[in-house]
């Protein structure tokens, strides 16, 4: 039995296809979907390249002399990289931190754990900085108020602070809280599937618990932290509701609010400028990602493999009640405390420097939910847009990730690419690509729901193909061709094997794009309108010209709506994961 | 058996091959750009009613080889017909590729590929709820397959909670209530322990030999073939090295390879003196001086100066005499160590230029590690390869 040995391996067969085959009917109609979302995304974005030239007089680079050149660019480049860069660190910090202490010591809190990345899904960024901004407003702030009554009690009298929202420090704040999920996710998820034997033999050869986490297990990670720093310098470079809502009061600019600013402030809109500047957004996470491509390739981090679970626990002794007060903190500090600020203030019915709980009411409720034509429209409109554009999105993600597990080719390598490729671009740049590519001549799509329909459908098409391409690889191949052997055709197979068993991962999807769709504010603050309202673009809007007690009226409405859609999330995987 | 299956049974010969396959060739391209020919040129005739295994390394084919077969491959060249009936062409102007939901087949998967989601009665009902049987007729047709495996009893539940063992008898249920004539094995008790694996193949071979389905059998176990086949297919790199029984394949293997793979073999490299007709004479220093021996059988004819294998079973070689010697070959040896097996013994030797044979003998030698040995093995026994060109 020697000769064997040397045999070549068993060739990886190039996926279930049947190159003989005719298309068939679910194949034919998951072209066609296909075909309309690579359509809509590679003619905005010809049109955006298009817009640039005819901007540039014919010289491509002149919108980026005109964006460089332009009073307060070189403020705007040092406020972003600064504030994005000190809140990824500090993110990353704080989220390989959690990471560790739930998967590697005895501080383990279960739901720390399931709850860290679902903040940004029940505490819309949005509301959470308006949140932020009703307890810490410099003068105004309800935190404020208590802090200072408590410190002239000690002697120390102030009118303003100690905290401000508004500065550098409240920005980075901010930041590092919205960040922190994007980080524990990859890491959290790479340390769980880290063979412990790793960690376990460090122990044994003499170095203790501290020294194991720097020598070895971080090390071994290396790509899941890499991977993370990078979708956090991006989360952090695409967010908009914390620098529109406080960068001005704080005169801190960052990119994505001036890129904003620059498309609806002032006519015309200076499209050239704008998307000069969104190059420069897109150009840095290609940087950034190039680098990670660098540390991964690199090789020298640990294959994650074997089983996760029976990891002996490192006792941290008293420690471990320090951590988990400090966990407990951070998740109340970007979800609970925020929402309570808001919940205070929508009851009061205005917002005053005083915390008084005489004459609360519900009065800014039945305003946003009914009587506020804006407010009760864009809720509508809003919760419509995350059903059918959620459910449509998926539908057209589920039939592509199929088509494309199930056939080789170049179709399907461009399909894949394509659906993957909004992923890397910001929404900011995509609403203008769509902006500029459907609100003209021959669409006139104008600020409309169909021109939101399609945004919506390009934004969350690569979160929507991942999550079914993940719960169509989970299926076993042989399942499907069992199917096929016992008789079954290609449309049985698919109704009565494949979407039964993908339908867990596929329900938890739906409910992820429900959720972003909800909260999205960065497309709608572009392509909504005054006559098709949605919630980004209502709370934006009365944040400069409205009451407050009816944004965070709102804001908490938001927030429940999500909160809900997200517990209904846990549930299903819970339910799910207990019927294997 | 579908209908259009009966009718061109009926209308062809009785003696129609099960499975015919001819000239297929499949190579598949590497993500680095590298080409596989994991079937290289197959011709292949199965009986109706036999039990074929397919055996080899893994990397030799046999897995694409069954998967072209039931049409979750296809094949780039070549044609294979079931029982008379084309289901695969690519030979001449008129393309012929019959998807697998309608070649009619059973087949057992590596991981059984039971539903998750469906009971073990519904899973074993599907296939008869895609040929559109009947409810009660199918409901029928289920209880009796499981009952005929033997598992009539976990009916009701879903696949994850049962064992192996049990997985393994549903899905050859599944396979079998369709009634087809044909069911393909895809390494199937690859995956449960020693105890079960023995248990199953007896089963399958029993269910087999009475329902009388044509079996092809992929495996990479030599001792599952030798029990289970009737016939035997060893393949090497995507050609078959040799297709017969499994005793011709043991005691007459056609080449080298399959001498090594099935089995324990031993062998003594030694250069050609002189070749004449059916002997040739071959010499190893030390070892071997002029000893004439019966000339290859199979394979390349070798010519003077060249090196042959000559090889030999270990419960062939026989301890000789001082001074005894015979037609075939006589080895002067050194004992090395002896080991006791029960219903026989084994003794490990070496020869002068240190190639280390076997001998199995009913009783243990009872010999001073380093003393003299005289090992003797008639001509019969032997075979003489040449070196395989391609090296």
């Amino acid at each position: 039995m020697t000769i064997g040995l040397d045999a070549p391996p068993e060739p990886a067969p190039v996926t279930g296809r049947r190159s003989g085959r005719r298309l068939t009917v679910v194949e034919a109609v998951t072209i066609v979907l296909g075909g309309i979302f690579a359509l809509t995304l590679v003619y905005a974005l010809v049109s955006l390249l298009v817009e640039i030239f005819a901007d540039g007089a014919g010289s491509p680079l002149k919108p980026f002399a005109d964006a460089l050149t332009m009073t307060g660019t070189g403020k705007v480049f040092a406020d972003t990289v600064l504030v994005v860069g000190i809140s990824t660190i500090c993110a990353a910090v704080i989220a390989v931190g959690f990471a560790w202490l739930n998967e590697r010591t005895n501080a383990r809190l279960g739901f720390i754990a399931a709850f860290l990345p679902l903040i940004p899904l029940l505490v819309p960024s949005l509301a959470s900085t308006i949140g932020w901004v009703f307890l810490a407003a410099d003068r105004a702030g309800v935190l404020n108020v208590l802090l200072r009554d408590w410190l002239s009690g000690l002697g120390l009298d102030a009118d303003t602070g100690p905290l401000n929202v508004y500065s550098m420090p409240g920005m980075v704040f901010l930041y590092t809280l919205n960040i922190v999920p994007f980080i524990y996710l990859p890491v959290s998820a790479a340390l769980a599937r880290l063979d412990p034997s790793l960690d376990e033999a460090s122990r044994v050869f003499g170095f203790g618990p501290v020294r194991t986490l720097f020598k070895v297990t971080i090390p071994s990670i290396r790509p899941a932290i890499a991977g993370g720093l990078l979708l956090g310098i991006g989360v952090g470079l695409a967010t908009f509701s914390i620098g529109v809502i406080i960068g001005a009061g704080a005169r801190i600019d960052v990119l994505a609010v001036r890129i904003y600013t620059l498309l609806t402030h002032g006519f015309p809109p200076r499209t050239g400028e704008a998307v000069a500047l969104c190059t420069f957004l897109l150009l840095t996470v290609l940087i950034v990602s190039t680098v990670q491509r660098r540390v991964t390739a690199k090789g020298a981090h640990a294959t994650i493999g074997g089983k996760g679970t029976g990891a002996a626990a490192v006792d941290l002794g008293w420690g471990k009640w320090v951590a988990r007060a400090i966990m407990i903190l951070f998740v109340a500090l970007s979800s609970v405390v925020p929402l309570l600020g808001l919940i205070y203030i929508s009851l009061r019915g205005y917002w005053q420097p005083t915390l008084s709980f005489a004459g609360l009411n519900l009065d800014s409720y039945v305003t946003v939910l009914v009587e506020n034509r804006m407010t009760s429209g864009a809720l509508r409109n809003s919760i419509l847009l995350a059903v059918v554009g959620g459910l449509l999105t998926l539908v057209a993600a589920t039939l592509i990730a199929i088509f494309v597990a199930q056939r080789g080719g170049r179709v399907s390598k461009w399909l894949d690419g394509l659906a993957k490729a909004p992923g890397g671009l910001s929404h900011l740049v995509l609403a203008i690509a769509i902006l500029t590519a459907f609100s003209g001549p021959p669409f006139r799509f104008g600020t409309s729901l169909g021109i939101l329909f399609l945004a919506f459908l390009v934004f969350y098409m690569p979160q929507a193909y991942v999550t079914a391409s993940s719960a169509y690889a989970q299926i076993s191949k042989e399942l499907g061709e069992a199917s096929l052997i016992s008789g079954a055709g290609p449309f049985r197979t698919l109704a009565r094997i494949t979407l039964p068993l993908m339908l867990p991962g596929l329900v938890g999807g739906a409910i992820i794009l429900f959720v972003l769709i909800m909260s999205e504010v960065t497309g709608s603050a572009l392509l909504a309108g005054p006559r098709t309202p949605v919630v980004g673009f209502v709370m934006l809007d009365l944040w400069v010209n409205g009451t407050f007690s009816t944004i965070a009226a709102l804001g908490v409405v938001m927030t429940l709506v999500s909160a809900a859609v997200a517990m209904l999330l846990l549930w299903v995987g819970r339910r799910s994961a207990s019927l294997r | 058996m579908t209908i259009d299956q009966e009718t061109q049974v009926a209308a062809a010969a009785r003696d129609v091959a099960a499975v015919r396959a001819e000239g297929l060739l499949k190579t598949f391209r590497r993500a680095n750009g590298t080409t596989v020919t994991p079937i290289d040129g197959v011709t292949l005739s199965i009986d109706k009613g036999e039990f074929l295994v397919l055996l080899g390394p893994s990397g030799c084919g046999k897995t694409t080889l069954l998967r072209c077969i039931a049409g979750l491959e296809t094949p780039d060249r070549g044609s294979i017909d079931l029982l008379g009936r084309r289901v695969f062409d690519r030979t001449g102007a008129r393309r012929v590729a019959v998807p697998p939901e309608r070649r009619g087949l059973g087949m057992i998967f590596q991981s059984y590929a039971l539903w998750p989601h469906l009971t073990v009665a519904r899973n074993v009902a599907y296939p008869l709820e895609a040929a559109q049987v009947p409810k009660a007729e199918r409901r029928e047709r289920v209880a009796r397959a499981l009952e005929l495996v033997g598992v009539a009893e976990v009916a009701g539940q879903l696949p994850g909670r049962l064992s192996g063992g049990q997985q393994q008898r549903v899905a050859l249920a599944r396979a079998i209530v369709g009634e087809p004539s044909l069911i393909l094995f895809d390494e199937p008790l690859s995956n449960v322990d020693a105890k079960v694996r023995e248990e199953l193949r007896l089963h399958l071979l029993e269910m087999q030999r009475r329902i009388g389905f044509t079996a092809v059998y992929v495996t990479h176990d030599q001792v599952e073939a030798m029990e289970l086949a009737d016939r035997i297919a060893v393949l090497q790199s995507g050609k078959i090295a040799q297709l017969d029984t499994p005793d011709a394949i043991y005691d007459r293997p056609v080449s080298r390879y399959v001498a090594k793979f099935i089995g324990t073999a031993n062998e003594v490299t030694a250069e050609v003196v002189e070749r004449d007709g059916a002997t040739v004479t071959v010499s190893l220093p030390g070892v071997l001086d002029r000893v004439r021996l019966p000339a290859p059988v199979a394979g390349r004819q070798p010519v003077a100066g060249e090196r042959v294998h000559v090889i030999w079973r270990p419960e062939r070689t026989m301890i000789a005499d001082p001074g005894q010697g015979g037609d075939g070959l006589v080895l002067e040896a050194e004992y090395l160590l002896g080991r006791y097996l029960g219903a026989f013994s084994e003794t490990i030797a070496s020869l002068r230029d240190g190639t280390e044979v076997r001998a199995v003998t009913a009783k243990p030698l009872h010999h001073q590690r380093g003393a003299g040995l005289r090992l003797a093995v008639a001509a019969a026994d032997l075979r003489v390869f040449a070196e395989e060109s391609a090296g």
